[in-house]
């Protein structure tokens, strides 16, 4: 089983976690258009590459960010939750 | 015949212990330490097994654990591993796919019938739909391995995490050595390998002693080490227990397996693989035979012949496929014993006498461009044949564990080419063969593997590959009668493999899937080497650009019971278990907790026990255990912003002291969860959410908050409060009587939420309405639950009071139109469509699922949740069940039940929105076909003006 | 060695806190406060009758348990009644194990991915983890140089998690003493 890096629990295997998702850039609600917003609902790009992701440590409720290679299934580096606010850098 | 010798130094046997046995209901004897295959090759059993396909009779192949001759029905349990299993007093042993036992097999008959079942069959035969269940009927019966005993008894076998630096997988001369060297660099070392003791394989025994007494290594004989998994956890199979082993780094020392010659009758009881041979000399003292032939193409099958003659068997003649064995001393020492050398010769057929073994071999010349001249064939007589022409990497694991090979032409194998990080090859798995190379590689891959889990600096000595070559390139005699078999198993002869390419499935891939080759038992550990020679001969290609298949775990056989393992179940259970179940509660499982469906009275049927704890709740009242809802608080001067956010309805505006029902939508806009929303104060906020929700809608919660960076805290208290419905008419007047909290209407309204004790506990009390009366939810420490459940259940039992469970609140709930979130709504139902569009504030600027709402109003609903009612009480459609219009689905029955206070039978549907109008007919298909009639009524059915939970102080 | 047992922990005060200011509030109120998370404090190793357990989940999160004379805590809930800001408590109603003695690894082994054996107490770790499904908050301690664990988890799972860990120990030759509720 793989292990991932919790930054606040260390390496635990992944059975230990709950996979939120990609992390995806909204579009603006009140200005989109109905397909932009559909398509930002409904669509995944499931092209393997790295991407950002967000992963909870579920005995801790702990969230943070995933920057993954899903090509190789190597986790590049991890970041805490906030980071998504203030802006993560391009994958 | 095979037969015991007396007993050499070093054998694994107790002789002064004999264990008496039956087989195929005949009683032998074994010693101690025997396997029970080596017993029954020791009282020259002449078959164990009968082949797969065909029912040829058959003997021990390999003794290496892998093909299927050697599975046998033991004490009821089948498929046990006899090359491995140890004997016991008493065991019960027969054969498996046998019809009427093994020596008058009925279904041998099969044998004479072969060219009614060529490769490909199973295609061919069940291509008609209408003969398919026939034909299945036919082969499932006859073909197939051991008999499951249903009535087995369930065995928890438990299972471990196990934690080591270095995994070293194989235990001969390069395993003892890499795990010797990686103990000695400091790292922990587990060492695995699946003979029943660990034994060194030709290690010098110092080196054994040596891995036996290290502090640092742990030894795990009998193992299989059966699948790889991600980060180096390896599932290592024992006989009784299942290891997850997780390794730093890993060693594959596996070795290599040896692989037969194909020739016609390669597979009558008496030819075997001489490793098979050999090991059976030396750990259990039986000899293959008393007149041996040895079919040979490299140096092991000269080693074998002087085993055999030192131990007085009579080696008939050694018959080499090459035009000459190499220069040694081994074949020197053959030769001055005055053995037979038939240089290119090659075995034609093997003959059987009027017992069906092996009664001759009858050879031919090769020329010098390695063609066989089948008109100058002669007989050798002999009762044994072993097959010593090559070898295939044990790379089954290492394939998985992401490491690539490439075929070496100089060495006829497969070789690991690229290795991922962490992983690491030694031994003859490299190509490298004599003990000293295979001690030297051992170490270097031992010390690079601690050096990868941070002990000790990695050597760089790499050891060169053997200089000569282990394997013949291609040991395959054609024979006009066929019966050379490539696949034992199986039962795939060399022109099954001809046809199958010839009719287009000519790659390794497809090859495999249609002919089934290598998906017996040994997963093609002697056959997968054969077949692509074959298949690599017939497209004129190299085996290297064919290439290997990728077994998937567990690439090795494994118990059922060792991956069961103890079967744990978590299983939630509220503070108020032990009341339920001495109050005769009948549990079902909601989520992963248990909670009471009804309570048993005797004299009650289930229906009447349901019925009267939805009257109770009618009529006087009632008490329900709903500690299973999930219970969060959240804090902070950002509370509310965040719940007008995650949940439909406006909480910004809800006074301190009431509660609002919550409604929660994904970004599709599709109801996930719903429950109860109350402000305790300016910065403090209780709810609920389902019993079923309780766990993944905090994580998102958790995530939004993480997300957005409110200035709130979160707190899910779902285990750590118990929590109770107390509702009925009655139910202000009992409670009343418990509590310091003043219950007048005026005091405490409908939806109000109030903080004091009851039966002297801190208690938080919600006026819900959820089952259409009077009531209260009132929320108390999980620890003090029980006292709280007795004192109302005390106080109300003089008043006709009864506790009730899951299918009464159904009942009480479905009278008055509430829909369950998953059960009456489903993955694609938005708050319009299940008519909870009062619970949405559309006008607030953002709420998750909005967006997407807006899109679906405007599209208009697709379905619509309506009531529903039946003009008869019998039969009643089951929820699920489809509505039909016009010969097409309409929609389907979400939730129906008779209702006593109603006098009719009611439901909920999810309806196509031209039948939603009340008063409309409609039409359900039920289980026996028939169309039931039905109607769209008004909901709620029962007490539409909510009066009744709303009722005053005076009422 | 002493046997291996499990024992279902005798009933004591606990409290969690969260919030921005849970933990400079407690400081305040002379608790001694782990510095990282997943660490904890205590006045004494060997856990004595009135002595405060203080266990440090996140930044911004707290556990407290109470000896058994404890009264601490008390004092602690009171002074949380004037709800004082950026402060919150948690109800912790958990159940509460001690699994101790001779094969306890063998039985951590079988119940739990986390390699205990190999884990350093000089630091004072706290673990969460999950423990044959089951969420768990664990603290190693040393006593009389012997491992023993203490183990904390949501009520609502506690039976299972004694039953099915009480059965594992029990195999393994130790005892199981657990009261229900």
């Amino acid at each position: 089983m793989k292990i991932l890096v919790c930054p606040l629990n260390g390496p635990r295997p992944v059975a230990e976690f709950a996979y939120g998702g990609e992390i995806r850039r909204s579009p603006d609600p009140d200005t989109c258009s109905d397909a932009e917003w559909s398509s930002y609902v409904f669509n995944r790009s499931g092209a393997p590459g790295a991407k950002y992701e967000w992963w909870c440590h579920i005995a801790s409720g702990f969230w943070f960010v995933v920057l993954r290679d899903t090509t190789h299934d190597v986790v590049i580096a991890t970041f805490p939750a906030e980071a998504v606010r203030r802006g993560l850098p391009p994958p | 015949m095979m037969h015991r010798l007396d007993a050499p130094a070093g054998e694994w046997l107790d002789r002064s212990g004999t264990l008496r046995f039956t087989f195929e209901g005949r009683e032998y004897q074994g010693y101690s330490g025997d396997t029970i295959s080596s017993a029954l090759a020791a009282a020259g059993v002449p078959y164990l097994a009968r082949s797969f396909k065909y029912h040829r009779p058959r003997n021990i192949l390999s003794f290496a654990n892998h093909d299927s001759n050697t599975l046998f029905q033991v004490d009821g349990v089948p498929n046990v591993r006899g090359d491995v299993t140890l004997l016991r007093d008493g065991m019960r042993v027969s054969a498996i796919n046998t019809f009427g036992g093994l020596t008058h097999d009925k279904a041998r008959v099969l044998d004479r019938f072969a060219r009614l079942l060529p490769v490909g069959f199973y295609y061919k035969a069940f291509h008609s739909k209408r003969l398919f269940p026939r034909w299945e009927r036919m082969f499932r019966a006859l073909t197939g391995l051991g008999e499951v005993t249903l009535g087995a008894a369930r065995e928890a076998t438990p299972k471990r995490y196990g934690f080591c630096d270095v995994l070293v997988i194989g235990a001969g001369p390069s395993g003892l050595s890499a795990a010797l060297a990686a103990a000695q660099s400091g790292a922990q070392v587990a060492l695995v390998d699946e003979a029943l003791r660990l034994a060194g394989n030709g290690a010098p025994q110092a080196l054994v002693r040596a891995a036996h007494d290290s502090t640092s290594i742990t030894l795990f004989p009998a193992t299989v080490a059966a699948g790889y998994y991600a980060d180096h956890w390896v599932a290592l199979a024992s006989p009784s227990r299942m290891t997850k082993m997780r390794a730093g780094a890993v060693v594959f020392a596996t070795g290599v397996i040896e692989q037969p010659a194909v020739f016609r009758n390669n597979d009558l009881p008496g030819v075997m693989l001489a490793s098979g041979a050999a090991q059976l000399l030396a750990r259990y003292g039986v000899a293959p035979g008393r007149r041996v032939v040895i079919v040979a193409a490299n140096l092991d099958a000269y080693v074998t012949c002087l085993e055999l003659s030192a131990r007085g068997v009579s080696v008939a003649a050694i018959v080499e496929l090459r035009s000459a064995p190499e220069r040694d001393p081994a074949v020197a020492a053959c030769v001055a014993l005055g053995t037979t050398l038939l240089p290119a010769h090659a075995p034609y057929e093997a003959i059987h006498g009027p017992d069906g073994t092996v009664a001759g071999l009858r050879i031919a010349p090769l020329n010098a461009a390695g063609h066989l001249d089948a008109t100058s064939t002669r007989r050798i007589d002999c009762d044994a044949i072993l097959m010593s022409v090559g070898w295939a990497a044990a790379a089954q694991l290492f394939l998985q564990a992401g490491g690539s090979t490439r075929f070496s032409e100089e060495l006829q194998q497969f070789v690991p080419q690229d290795l991922p990080p962490g992983i690491f090859a030694a031994g003859r798995m490299n190509g490298v063969y004599d003990v000293e190379s295979r001690l030297a590689d051992g170490r270097r891959a031992g010390a690079q593997a601690a050096a990868h889990a941070g002990f000790g600096v990695p050597g760089s000595a790499i050891v060169a590959p053997s200089v000569r070559c282990p394997s013949h390139p291609f040991p395959i005699i054609d024979h006009p009668q066929a019966k050379n078999f490539v696949d034992f198993d199986e039962d795939l002869q060399v022109k099954d493999l001809e046809n199958a390419a010839q009719e287009g499935f000519d790659s390794s891939e497809l090859l495999k899937r249609y002919s089934t080759v290598g998906m017996g038992p040994s997963q093609g550990k002697h056959s997968n080497m054969n077949a692509l020679r074959i298949l690599a001969r017939l497209r004129g290609v190299g085996v290297e650009q064919l290439g290997l298949t990728t077994a998937r775990p567990m690439y090795h056989p494994v118990p059922l019971k060792l991956l069961a393992g103890r079967s744990f179940y978590p299983e939630r259970r509220t503070p108020i278990d032990a009341q339920h179940g001495s109050l005769g509660a009948v549990w079902m499982p909601a989520g992963n907790w248990r909670r009471p469906e009804y309570y048993a009275v005797s004299g009650e049927s289930r229906a009447q026990s349901i019925d009267a704890e939805v009257h109770a709740v009618r009529s006087s009242v009632g008490l329900i255990d709903v500690g299973t809802l999930g219970k969060i608080e959240i804090y902070g001067p950002d509370a509310a912003e965040l719940l007008d956010r995650v949940y439909a309805g406006r909480y910004s505006d809800l006074k301190v002291g009431m509660t609002r029902y919550g409604l929660m939508m994904d970004e599709s806009g599709v109801i996930i969860d719903d429950g109860v929303i109350a402000r305790l104060s300016e910065q403090l906020f209780y709810f609920t959410t389902t019993t079923g929700g309780s766990a993944t809608v905090f994580r998102e919660l958790q995530r939004w908050n993480a997300l957005w960076g409110l200035d709130c805290t979160l707190v899910n208290v779902t285990g750590h409060r118990a929590a109770f419905n107390f509702a009925g008419p009655l139910s202000r007047e009992i409670l009343g009587a418990l509590t310091d909290i003043d219950l007048r209407d005026e005091a405490f309204p409908y939806l109000a939420v109030r903080a004091g004790n009851v039966a002297g506990v801190a208690a938080r009390l919600m006026r819900v309405g959820f089952v259409g009366e009077l009531g209260y939810e009132i929320h108390v420490a999980a620890g003090r639950g029980p006292d709280v459940w007795q004192a109302l259940f005390t106080a109300g039992a003089p008043r006709a009071l009864r506790p009730f469970g899951v299918e009464a609140q159904r009942v009480l709930r479905l009278e008055k139109g509430h829909f369950i979130v998953g059960q009456d709504t489903d993955g694609l139902t938005d708050p319009h469509e299940a008519n909870a569009m009062w619970a949405v504030a559309m006008k607030k600027p953002f709420f998750v699922g909005q967006r997407s709402l807006r899109i679906l109003q405007a599209r208009g609903p697709r379905q619509k949740l309506v009531g529903i009612e039946f003009a008869a009480t019998t039969p009643l459609p089951k929820e699920c069940h489809l509505i039909i219009d016009k010969g097409a689905i309409a929609g389907r029955v979400t939730s129906v039940t008779h209702s006593r206070a109603l006098n009719k039978s009611i439901g909920l549907a999810m309806l196509s929105p031209d039948l939603a109008q009340v008063g409309r007919d409609i039409q359900i298909r039920i289980d026996n076909g028939d169309l039931l009639a039905a109607r769209v009524a008004p909901a709620p059915f029962y007490d539409p003006k909510n009066l009744r939970q709303k009722v005053g102080s005076s009422a | 060695m002493s046997a291996l047992a499990l024992k279902l922990h005798e009933r004591r005060d606990r409290l969690g806190l969260k919030g921005q200011r849970a933990g400079e509030w407690l400081a305040a109120r002379g608790i001694v406060l782990p510095a990282t998370p997943n660490t904890w404090t205590h006045p004494e190793e060997t856990f004595g009758a009135d002595a405060l357990l203080v266990a440090r989940l996140g930044q911004f999160e707290f556990f407290l348990e109470d000896g058994m004379a404890g009264t601490s805590l008390k004092r602690l809930s009171a002074a949380l009644d004037e709800q004082p800001p950026g402060v919150y408590p948690v109800l912790r109603e958990d159940w509460a194990f001690q699994l101790g003695g001779e094969r306890v690894h063998e039985v951590l082994a079988q119940v739990c991915n986390v390699n205990f054996a190999a884990l350093s107490l000089d630091s004072h770790p706290l673990i969460m983890t999950l423990m044959i499904g089951v969420a768990i908050l664990v603290v190693p301690q040393s006593v009389a140089a012997e491992r023993h664990y203490r183990i904390w988890c949501d009520p609502t799972f506690g039976p299972y998690l004694g039953e099915s860990l009480g059965a594992v120990v029990i195999e393994c030759g130790g005892s199981y003493t657990g009261v229900s509720g």
